[in-house]
């Protein structure tokens, strides 16, 4: 424990100097004033009387941490000491009595009392000194032999109560060699205690031999002036004697929003706050010991300094921080009557290392010696009274303060001869007192050179992970300490050799070859045709087709397109509803030799239009009324026509009208035009810039990414793939082609099924669905209703595999509850990667916590993790993704600045002119070599499954003439769904209603990108530095968000239930009986989830469509009591009932009376 | 990310696809620089000008062909 008063009358000058000593030789220094005769004044004994004095700080601290992990070792300090020569065991032992009589530490035990540790002092009593005996070992056997018995010591826990908490044992090996192994707890002795401990049993030792030389090996030791628990008292009463109980000004400024490490976890620790002790040797060696001893000496700093410096970069680069806590231990000695006493007074300072901008290793240096200094004149507060202040002011969380350490002992091991030629030497340094995450501890060894283990938490990290830390630790002190002028974050973090490594691991491997020869999509089916004409390839409805019959309908439309000039590399439209002529229509044009184009029907007009120039489609293949009245309006008086932005009259192709001409042509296949290297396909994406981007495909690499999922899922002929993604989200392209590829049977989804989950399961039950593919959101959906149900027929589900969005981490267990043997894979890949490119095998582990990561590549994809420099990461550090090999697509359509910005060369691979697309992901490699998502580098986000930029939402909301400034954010709402929200200021005056602003988005977004929350501000939140401050972007919970119209409160018991389960669903206080759903922030899911509840609670055949169509509670009433009427039922006696049986069992459809005064 | 100063060359491969790389690191096998070494934005908006047939080269060669 530090003992010199905070700020204690040193001057600055003065205080640099002492910072820039190791901390033993400013510890020795300051004895060594003090017994000058600077005055200090003796610390007072107490009277022994007999009463149990309070612990210090540190031991109360210590002991506190002992009481929640019972049986814990992580205290136990034990510690070898090797003796040459003829040693009697006796007289060791005697020598061993001495010292624990003379030190009452090791006599003292500790008592609760009151919740309170207190120290109980025992008379000396004679301890045990068992011997083992093995000299008949050789040496090799024997050095194992210790090695063992030492780590037996280090698991031996002590008993705190009864003690004693010191034992020892000897070990006697062969030729007049021994060791001693004894061991300690901590809250009895430190580092320095060992000197004292070894001094001591040597004098002792010298003293009992006999006979008694004529000239001792060292004196008596001199009586002690005070014992520990003196010590202990005396820092109490100068804490109590301090003015405030207040945590000292330059503590709170520096640990103003302290920052938690975040190292790369190998899984969420079993036991938060257990300590499993692991560690990995680190050693400089005596080249870069010297250089870093020649740094430190012209950045006027220590080697110490230099060593947290190097420990912070890489912690940095590890956790993905700029601003951390390290802490740095000091001897706490600085009273010169604690000099000579066994017992514990290390103490733990923070040092808070801010490290953003671009600092060179030298500022690094720079800004550790600042903390080192500032934290030194401010060190008379122990650590544990410092966390509990931070704490009792709400300025610390649950966690610990400090999660890494950096230690160097800069004093030679104690060495002492006696006569007769023996001798003892401390072995090693005991460890560091443990609890952190990571630790670095490291002395300075006989030969100069700095050595060590960096000691970890292995209930927390991998070994491999820690290993690669310490190559960095090690690379960083070899270029930092060489060139100090570089930056220090774009210094290397290993070896070329190890980086590449690494890389390979995880990277996964390319044959050119492969996508140039993977086929086409229509001709993996042609293929398929070929091979069984009679099996079923698809099913709709009533609809079933053969392999054959699919082929002649494709291969008709095929011929038509010709006709009207469609040829490869052409790019069509399709816009239809989910249904046979769909997956028609795709084949056809791909047979035609072009790219089909994915139209949504629900999207509003304008995106169409804009499509539509943008991606210069040819033609637009449609079903007559799916594009609305404008078509109808054209087909009447002029060829029907899609209205291209740019002026243009897209020509339409309607299957309904034309059917005879499709009949007409031949039902055989046209002559192909397109091959690998062709398009295939282009899908429209969100784009930043305010209008959506096409992302282009070859079939090469697509059939390669299908032909690999093929394999992972094991496809065969007999499955039956439900198809229930919509054409625009790129998962519909393994559920169409993958199945087709394999032989196997699409079941297709009608859009209403789609989002009904009892119509759903129905679906997949009755047509022995085997495979689902699609975003975590709709499996969530079927799953949710299943369970729970136990009536419903069994599902035949034998593989799942979810993507584009972040699996809800319930969701593995509830599948396999529902489908015990399912396979669920977790899929990762964006549409400019040929679809997809990770894959991973969800399992559950035996906590029921689901291993969901993004795992490895697909064949022929190659993963790179790259720093800012572009360098692949080492082990466990975040980085970001690229995609290679046969993953990058063409690029974006008609977007060469963003094309070439996003698809970069490769320089890794062997194939001249490869590239790299650059996910905007971050992601690290675990230690088998999977990749692990982190999140993104910009603000992309993904709703339900599909992609959503944020600015395009803006720029759309900011073309509104009121709107000034927007913000669109995601937030989870109260039940952990995603949910996007709008916080904007205005121009003038009176703000728009959500009404209108939902409205104005619709005619320009797709109702996935319309935000269900607007906020209206004064003005944005921002931070000091000018930039928006994103977390002071809260919505207001609860409230019913400000409508256009007033609140009308709900009439009648079945406006009461309905708006009741709104509310619930909605996570809203009130709603009022005319607000419309979708302006309440309402979307498709929760209208699913909405009529789930409704069908329960009045076991009702209510459809989404009824929900939809209503839009508000009175209306839904209405057409509630419609349903029931039919079914010969009373809805709302029903009501009646329900609401009197939840007025006895406790609110659950909250009251929706009248406005309270607001 | 990457810093606006930074200088970089706009870079082109066999296929006459285009992308930018940074101008202290040698160049990947297979892609040759094309003019000077310049600000990003510049790089992407001379790749803006110049790239106007994204079809890689032998796609445009065989269309051409047959």
């Amino acid at each position: 424990m530090t003992t010199v008063p905070a700020g204690g009358g040193l001057d600055a000058d003065l205080l640099a100097d002492l910072a820039g000593l190791s901390d033993e030789r400013r510890a020795l220094l300051s004895l060594e004033l003090a017994r000058a005769g600077s005055g200090t004044a003796p610390i007072p004994r107490m009277a022994r009387d007999g009463s149990e004095p309070r612990a210090s700080f540190a031991q109360e601290g210590m002991w506190y941490q002992e009481q929640r992990h019972p049986g814990s070792t992580a205290y136990v300090m034990p510690v070898g000491v090797r003796i040459r020569g003829d040693l009697s065991a006796e007289a060791l032992r005697s020598a061993f009595a001495a010292v624990i009589e003379r030190h009452e530490s090791l006599r003292t035990t500790f008592v609760d009392v009151d919740g309170r540790p207190r120290l109980r002092l025992s008379e000396p009593a004679a301890p045990a000194l068992p011997v083992t005996d093995l000299t008949a070992l050789d040496p090799r056997s024997a050095a194992e032999a210790v090695a063992a018995a030492h780590r037996a010591e280090a698991e031996r826990p002590f008993d705190l109560a009864r003690g004693p908490l010191v034992r020892a044992r000897l070990l006697r090996l062969a030729g007049d060699h021994h060791v001693l192994l004894a061991s300690f707890h901590h809250l009895v002795a430190d580092g320095w205690s060992m000197g004292v401990f070894l001094r001591d049993l040597a004098a002792y030792y010298g003293r009992g031999t006999e006979p008694p030389s004529p000239e001792p090996a060292s004196p008596e030791p001199a009586p002690l002036p005070v014992q520990y628990a003196d010590v202990a008292a005396w820092q109490r009463a100068a804490a109590d004697a301090e003015p405030d109980d207040e945590l000292p000004e330059y503590w709170r400024e520096r640990l103003d929003r302290v920052p938690v490490l975040e190292l790369p976890a190998a899984t969420t620790a079993a036991e938060p706050g257990a300590w499993h002790g692991s560690s990995v040797a680190l050693d400089l060696g005596a080249e870069l010991t010297g250089l870093v001893e020649r740094c430190a000496a012209a950045e006027k700093a220590t080697p110490y300094m230099v060593l947290v410096a190097a420990a912070a970069v890489a912690l940095g680069r590890w956790a993905d921080q700029r601003d951390l806590l390290i802490g740095m231990p000091v001897a706490g000695r600085d009273h010169p009557d604690t000099e000579d006493l066994i017992g514990l007074f290390v103490n733990t300072l923070p040092l808070r290392l801010e490290l953003a901008g671009e600092p060179s290793f030298r500022e690094v240096i720079g800004r550790v010696k600042e903390a080192c200094a500032g934290a030194l004149s401010h060190g008379a507060l122990p650590f544990e009274h410092l966390v509990r202040r931070l704490r009792a002011e709400h300025r610390l969380g649950a966690g610990s303060l400090l999660q890494a350490m950096v230690a160097l002992r800069n004093v030679p091991m104690p060495r002492f001869e006696l006569p007769g030629g023996l001798s003892l030497e401390l072995l090693d340094h005991p460890s560091v007192s443990t609890k952190f995450d990571v630790c670095l501890d490291l002395a300075v060894d006989a030969r100069g050179c700095v050595s060590g283990r960096i000691e970890y938490n292995a209930d927390l990290l991998h070994p491999a992970v820690v290993t690669a830390l310490r190559d960095g630790i090690r690379s960083l002190l070899g270029s930092g300490a060489a060139h100090p002028e570089l930056p220090a974050f774009g210094l290397p973090l290993g070896s070329d050799q190890a980086l590449a490594e690494t890389a390979a691991a995880g990277r996964g491997s390319w044959d050119p070859e492969a996508a140039r020869t993977a086929g086409t999509l229509h001709g993996l089916f042609e293929r398929a045709v070929d091979a069984a004409p009679g099996a079923q390839a698809l099913v709709f409805q009533d609809e079933r087709l053969s392999y054959a019959e699919l082929d002649q309908r494709a291969n008709q439309l095929a011929w038509r397109l010709r006709e009207l000039g469609i040829g490869r590399e052409d790019s069509v439209g399709i816009c239809l509803p989910r249904g046979a002529h769909a997956v028609v229509a795709l084949l056809a044009v791909l047979k035609a030799g072009g790219a089909y184009v994915p139209f949504d029907p629900s999207y509003p007009e304008a995106r169409l239009s804009y499509m539509a120039a943008d991606s210069r489609v040819r033609l637009v293949i449609t079903r007559s009324g799916v594009l609305g009245p404008a078509a109808d309006d054209a087909a009447r008086a002029e060829p029907p026509a899609l209205a291209a932005q740019d002026g243009r009259a897209v020509p339409l192709l309607d299957l309904d009208q034309e059917r005879q001409a499709i009949a007409a042509h031949p039902v055989g296949r046209p002559p192909a035009l397109s091959g690998e290297p062709h398009l295939c396909y282009m899908i429209y994406t969100s784009g930043s810039t305010g209008a959506p981007k096409g992302a282009v495909n070859e079939h090469g690499r697509v059939a390669n990414t299908l032909l690999a999922l093929d394999q992972v899922y094991r496809m065969r002929a007999g499955d039956r793939m439900l198809a229930i993604s919509s054409l625009n989200y790129d998962m519909s392209v393994y559920e169409i082609f993958g199945t087709l590829a394999a032989g196997a049977t699409i079941v297709v989804c009608d859009q209403q099924t789609s989002t009904d989950p009892e119509r759903l399961h129905r679906l997949v039950a009755t047509e022995r669905v085997t495979c689902w593919s699609s975003a975590p959101a709709f499996l969530d959906l079927l799953v949710g209703h299943a369970l729970g149900r136990p009536e419903l027929p069994r599902l035949e589900l034998r593989v799942v595999g979810l993507g584009g969005d972040r699996m809800p981490p319930r969701l593995p267990g509830r599948l396999r509850e529902l489908a015990p043997g399912v396979r669920l894979f977790n899929l990762a890949g964006m549409t400019e990667t040929s679809y997809c490119s990770l894959y991973h095998e969800v399992s559950v582990n035996g906590a029921g916590r689901p291993d969901i990561a993004w795992g490895r590549p697909l064949a022929n994809h190659e993963v790179h993790i790259l720093d800012e420099r572009g360098r692949p990461v080492p082990l466990g550090v975040p980085g970001h993704l690229h995609l290679g090999g046969a993953a990058p697509g063409r690029g974006y359509w008609r977007r060469p600045a963003l094309t070439a910005e996003r698809f970069v060369p490769d320089p890794f691979t062997s194939e001249p002119g490869g590239r790299l697309y650059a996910t905007g992901d971050r992601a690290r490699f675990r230690p088998d070599g999977t990749v692990e998502f982190l999140g993104r580098l910009d603000h992309q986000l993904k709703i339900r499954g599909l992609r959503v930029e944020p600015r395009e939402i803006e720029l759309a909301l900011a073309a509104h003439p009121d709107v000034l400034e927007p913000v669109v954010t995601v937030q989870a709402d109260s039940a952990g769904q995603a949910r996007l929200c709008a916080h904007l200021t205005v121009n003038g005056g009176a703000a728009p209603g959500i009404a209108e602003l939902r409205g104005f988005l619709r005619t320009r977004l797709p109702e996935h990108m319309v935000p269900g929350v607007f906020v209206v501000l004064d003005r944005l939140p921002l931070l000091p530095s000018g930039k928006l401050d994103r977390s002071a972007l809260v919505v207001p919970d609860r409230d019913r968000p400000a409508l256009a119209g007033e609140f009308v409160p709900a009439e009648g018991d079945l406006e009461r239930v309905l708006s009741g389960v709104w509310s619930s669903v909605l996570d809203i206080e009130r709603v009022g009986a005319l607000d419309d759903f979708f302006d309440l922030g309402g979307h498709s899911l929760l209208a699913t989830q909405t009529v789930s509840r409704l069908r329960d609670l009045f076991q009702l055949p209510l459809s989404i469509p009824d929900l939809l169509g209503a839009g508000c509670v009175r209306e839904l009433a209405v057409r509630v009591r419609d349903v029931a009427e039919r079914e010969g039922v009373d809805a709302d006696l029903i009501a009646a009932v329900v609401l009197e049986v939840l007025e006895e069992t406790g609110p659950a459809v909250p009251d929706q009376g009248g406005p309270d005064g607001e | 990310m990457a810093n606006e100063a930074d200088s970089y060359y706009v870079v082109v491969n066999d296929e006459e696809q285009y992308s930018i790389w940074r101008e202290e690191l040698g160049l990947p096998a297979g892609w040759r620089a094309v003019g000077p070494a310049r600000p990003r934005q510049e790089c992407l908006a001379h790749i803006d000008e110049v790239w106007t047939d994204m079809r890689p080269a032998s796609v445009r060669r065989h269309m051409q062909g047959s």
